[in-house]
């Protein structure tokens, strides 16, 4: 029997006529010719082309079989080879089994369960062929639809449920793809129905199938699992973990979190109210990056009780700084300046910067991909274009530059305004001569950034002491943000986004004829911070869940901590499954898969089926086979018609 | 590479020739030096040059004392002296801006290099030269002379000229008889299209304020053989009414009405007593200039 995909495709066979209609009132066209005088031209019928009657019929032909095989294609043909088991007159009835191997089928006995369901549903029912589509974040496995028994009881031997999350919207679409156009369609949802799988966008199904509803009974025994694992650096090579864990149960819990690994193991009891989150910290000694595990002891779910970790200390931060004038005496004093405070140790201090000072020709992309932060201080001016481009393309992947001005300043924004990096317009030099009497001082910090955290309230007085004796005075535009300002409102720092990352623009130079900075107290932690604004110092550490390991180079199917491509990976299992809430199966989730039908009423009979379902067949690559074969004859055809008589249409019009 | 001479009036070599001037001056001495015989020197007293003595001429006009010097025959040319008006007039109508692939031009460049032509040689025999160019009015008029300069302004004119419009020879007679005061020569070049009946009772006006005419039907062939083999939708150039056709099958109808209103041109010119040629945009330059000097020479 054939049947059509995409039956509507099969209108614009309606578009056969129009070869045809130019066929039959082909003639050559007239060129327009502006001529002095038409007072002796008389009309006349224009010939018919009468010479290439054959070859344009076959031309006419070619072209007909092109279109009508090109929108048969379309329109996906299938053959469906006729049951002869089923008698004349009867209908066919066809159940598909759609199993929930997401994770959380794992809790207690709910899998043995439901795979026992689904046996007892098979014998008590009679259907003449069934199926079976297996799904947790994606279609796992499927089973065609048949008559034989035994490929479904083998199928259902070698089922185990998996460690990622259920996601059953694209499994009901293979599933209802299954069915025959003209069968008795039956699907049955074996599953925990799970809040936090079958909330997610489902498909509709069309009126005709026959939706049932397979639950495993309802297990409300105590779970607890652990939700999410942190690691934060206290100090040089020491490391607090802080262990998330939730209660899912309806009473408090009182439970014992261990932590695991190459050092041994430590335990802390944490109380959990009914529902609740509660939290462990341990603080361990690091000195290199190690894999560790939390667990919790053993209850109904136990995937929720084990969690992969790495603990490691953070990397050095990189400082580059561009010096490509050892003359210019601002840019030795600012980096003097940057260096000390930046490499100065503390056993209080958990990042450490190495600094490193560039030579002009080494100002390059090769070089900048080392660097986790650009400073270039006092030399901006000096950078080519090819440069900027360059620092440009290290600021878009989400790195973090700081370019300080010196005494060429103007030079310096103007390029920052040419390379649209600035929005912000540059005025000029706001006080000149370190003789001021009355130094401007900075008066606020942007309350959204790290800066102000770190200058919180006391904090903040020795940094509003400071005395700036001149700085580059910018009309602020609204794209760039202002991390500090000055009294009267002008930026002090300007904060600019390139692409993902951000290019600090103090408008001073670090450097004492400018101010006095350098000098104080505050100028130590606002360059750290400054630094760290925008460095991610948590940046190799990657926590992602089973279904989301499909990135790596080699599948991962299990929980696990791994070291790959330069990062640390901690791969566990998606908290979501372990939530015991579940979708109402009596009215709401059959409403739901109703109201969107998959097809149309009464087309529901003519979508395609997957290849190698056994009982249809494609068509679509053998009519676009057929499209071609036409396609070349014709262009053959056509060649050959050019080569015969030159087309006098190409004349042009002389005037 | 030596330019030869029939290429100095072959309007495919001419036409590449921006300049009017220079075209101009290139056709004429070119058509003049492959004479054998030029009789068409000034009958003036003021001497203009010299030039060699070919046998049969005139004895009285060879200079001695040249001879004497140098052991050669030389002859006195002398600058004449007439004030006799040489008119040219020139249709400029949008029918004029017509090419076909033979032709190496349009019709209008093609008058213009003839009117160029003519003037540079009557400059030359000291004639006054004067330009009426006309479309539905008259877009050029230059009054007649022969002063420094005159030949300049008359190729500025021709320059500009554009063909455009639709050509009323009504309203140019009107516009241009008052101008006519003196005896002179009437050099008329147009298509002639639709205006059989028109332009011999025109010129012969012309005729009876004692101008000689010389009406020149600058035509491109295809306007004689209409030979396209391909169907075509012909545009009016100035009426803009348009006839699709297919020439193979009207081609014998049209050379028939073609060749009889070229049979009452001529007839209605040479009622009026008007010297009429008929120039197609192929033809070289020298028939032209040719027909120019004959009448001159008659008037003279």
């Amino acid at each position: 029997m054939l049947s059509f995909g995409n039956s509507l495709f099969l209108f614009a066979l309606a578009g056969l006529a129009v070869p045809i209609l130019l066929h039959l009132i082909n003639r050559e066209l007239a060129v327009n010719l502006k001529f002095p005088s038409i007072r002796f031209i008389n009309r006349s019928q224009l010939p018919r082309r009468e010479k290439r009657k054959l070859r344009d019929l076959l031309l006419l032909l070619l072209r007909l079989f092109l279109f009508a095989a090109v929108v048969l294609a379309f329109a996906k043909p299938v053959w469906i080879e006729p049951l002869a088991s089923v008698p004349e007159g009867t209908t066919l009835r066809q159940t598909v089994y759609l199993v929930d191997a997401s994770s959380s089928m794992a809790r207690g006995n709910q899998w043995q369960e439901a795979l026992a369901a689904v046996r007892k549903d098979i014998a008590d029912t009679d259907s003449d062929q069934v199926g079976m589509v297996v799904y947790a974040d994606r279609v796992l496995s499927q089973l065609p639809l048949s008559e034989d028994s035994d490929p479904v009881e083998n199928f259902l031997q070698e089922l185990e449920p998996s460690f990622t999350a259920g996601s059953p919207g694209p499994a009901i679409e293979t599933a209802v793809r299954l069915f025959r156009p003209d069968s008795d369609k039956r699907l049955v949802l074996v599953s925990d129905f799970q809040e936090t799988d079958w909330q997610r966008d489902l498909p509709g199904v069309s009126e005709d199938v026959e939706l049932v509803f397979l639950t495993p009974r309802a297990n409300d025994a105590v779970n607890v699992g652990i939700v999410n694992v942190n690691t934060v650096p206290v100090g040089k090579n020491r490391a607090r973990v802080l262990v998330t864990v939730r209660n899912n149960s309806s009473e408090s819990q009182t439970v014992s979190i261990t932590l695991n690994g190459e050092f041994g193991s430590e335990e802390k009891m944490v109380n959990l109210p009914a529902g609740q989150l509660g939290n462990a910290t341990f603080t361990l000694d690091v000195e290199e990056p190690r894999a560790m595990t939390a667990n919790l002891r053993a209850d109904i779910y136990n995937r929720d009780n084990v969690w992969h970790f790495w603990v490691a200390p953070h990397p050095v931060v990189r400082v580059i700084a561009f010096l490509p004038n050892l003359d210019e005496p601002q840019a030795v004093n600012a980096f003097y300046f940057l260096q000390t405070a930046l490499e100065v140790e503390s056993e209080s201090d958990w990042v450490r910067f190495e600094v490193m000072a560039l030579d002009r020709g080494f100002f390059e992309e090769s070089v900048l991909v080392d660097a986790d932060v650009i400073v270039i201080p006092a030399a901006a001016a000096y950078l080519k274009d090819y440069q900027w481009e360059d620092l440009i393309t290290y600021l878009d992947q989400g790195r973090t530059a700081i370019v300080l001005p010196g005494e060429r300043f103007p030079k310096q924004f103007r390029a920052l305004e040419r390379h649209g990096i600035m929005n912000s317009r540059f005025l000029g030099l706001a006080g000149n001569t370190n003789e001021r009497q009355t130094p401007y001082h900075l008066s606020s910090i942007n309350p959204s950034s790290r800066l102000a955290q770190t200058f919180a309230d006391a904090a903040a007085k020795d940094l509003f002491l400071v005395n700036v004796y001149r700085y580059v005075r910018l009309q602020p535009s609204s794209e760039d943000t202002i991390l500090m300002a000055f009294e009267n409102g002008d930026p002090a720092i300007l904060a600019l986004s390139v692409g993902q990352g951000t290019l600090y623009a103090p408008t001073f130079a670090f450097d004492p004829s400018w101010t006095d900075l350098p000098l104080r107290n505050s100028f130590l932690p606002l360059v750290r911070e400054l630094v760290q604004e925008g460095f991610d110092t948590n940046r190799l550490r990657q926590q992602i869940f089973v279904e989301e390991a499909s990135q790596l180079a080699e599948p991962i199917l299990a929980p696990t901590s791994l070291e790959a491509d330069g990062k640390y990976w901690e791969i566990n299992v998606n908290p979501s499954e372990s939530v015991s809430g579940h979708v109402d199966t009596e009215q709401w989730l059959p409403a739901l898969l109703s109201q969107k039908p998959l097809y149309a009423k009464g087309t529901a009979t003519t979508h395609a089926f997957p290849s190698g379902s056994g009982s249809q067949k494609d068509l679509w690559p053998w009519l676009l086979m057929i499209a071609l074969l036409c396609l070349l004859l014709e262009s053959l055809l056509t060649g050959i018609k050019d080569t015969v008589q030159p087309s006098v249409l190409q004349k042009t019009d002389p005037v | 590479m030596a330019v030869a001479y029939k290429d100095l009036l072959d309007p495919a070599h001419l036409t590449r020739i921006e300049n009017y001037a220079l075209m101009a001056k290139g056709a004429v001495e070119g058509f003049l030096s492959g004479m054998h015989r030029s009789v068409y020197h000034g009958l003036g007293t003021e001497f203009l040059q010299y030039r060699n003595y070919v046998p049969g001429e005139d004895l009285k006009y060879v200079d001695w004392k040249v001879f004497a010097k140098r052991d050669e025959l030389v002859t006195k040319v002398y600058q004449e002296e007439t004030s006799m008006n040489c008119y040219f007039v020139i249709d400029a109508s949008a029918s004029h801006n017509y090419q076909g692939e033979r032709a190496a031009c349009t019709k209008l460049r093609y008058a213009c290099m003839i009117a160029a032509s003519l003037a540079y040689l009557a400059t030359r025999q000291g004639d006054n030269i004067s330009l009426f160019a006309y479309q539905d009015s008259i877009v050029e008029a230059l009054e007649p002379g022969h002063r420094n300069g005159q030949l300049h302004r008359f190729l500025q004119a021709l320059i500009r000229l554009k063909p455009e419009g639709h050509a009323n020879h009504e309203r140019l007679l009107q516009s241009i008889t008052h101008h006519m005061r003196s005896r002179g020569l009437v050099v008329y070049l147009s298509d002639m299209l639709e205006a059989e009946e028109t332009l011999p009772r025109m010129l012969q006006t012309l005729r009876f304020q004692h101008c000689d005419c010389l009406a020149m039907q600058v035509l491109d062939p295809d306007e004689q053989d209409l030979p396209h083999g391909y169907p075509v939708r012909y545009i009016d150039s100035e009426t803009g009414q348009e006839v699709t056709t297919f020439a193979d099958t009207v081609r014998e109808g049209y050379e028939k009405s073609m060749g009889q209103f070229m049979e009452d041109l001529k007839k209605g010119f040479r009622d009026a007593q008007v010297e009429y040629t008929l120039l197609l945009t192929t033809d070289n330059l020298g028939r032209a200039l040719s027909q120019y000097l004959h009448k001159r020479e008659s008037i003279t």
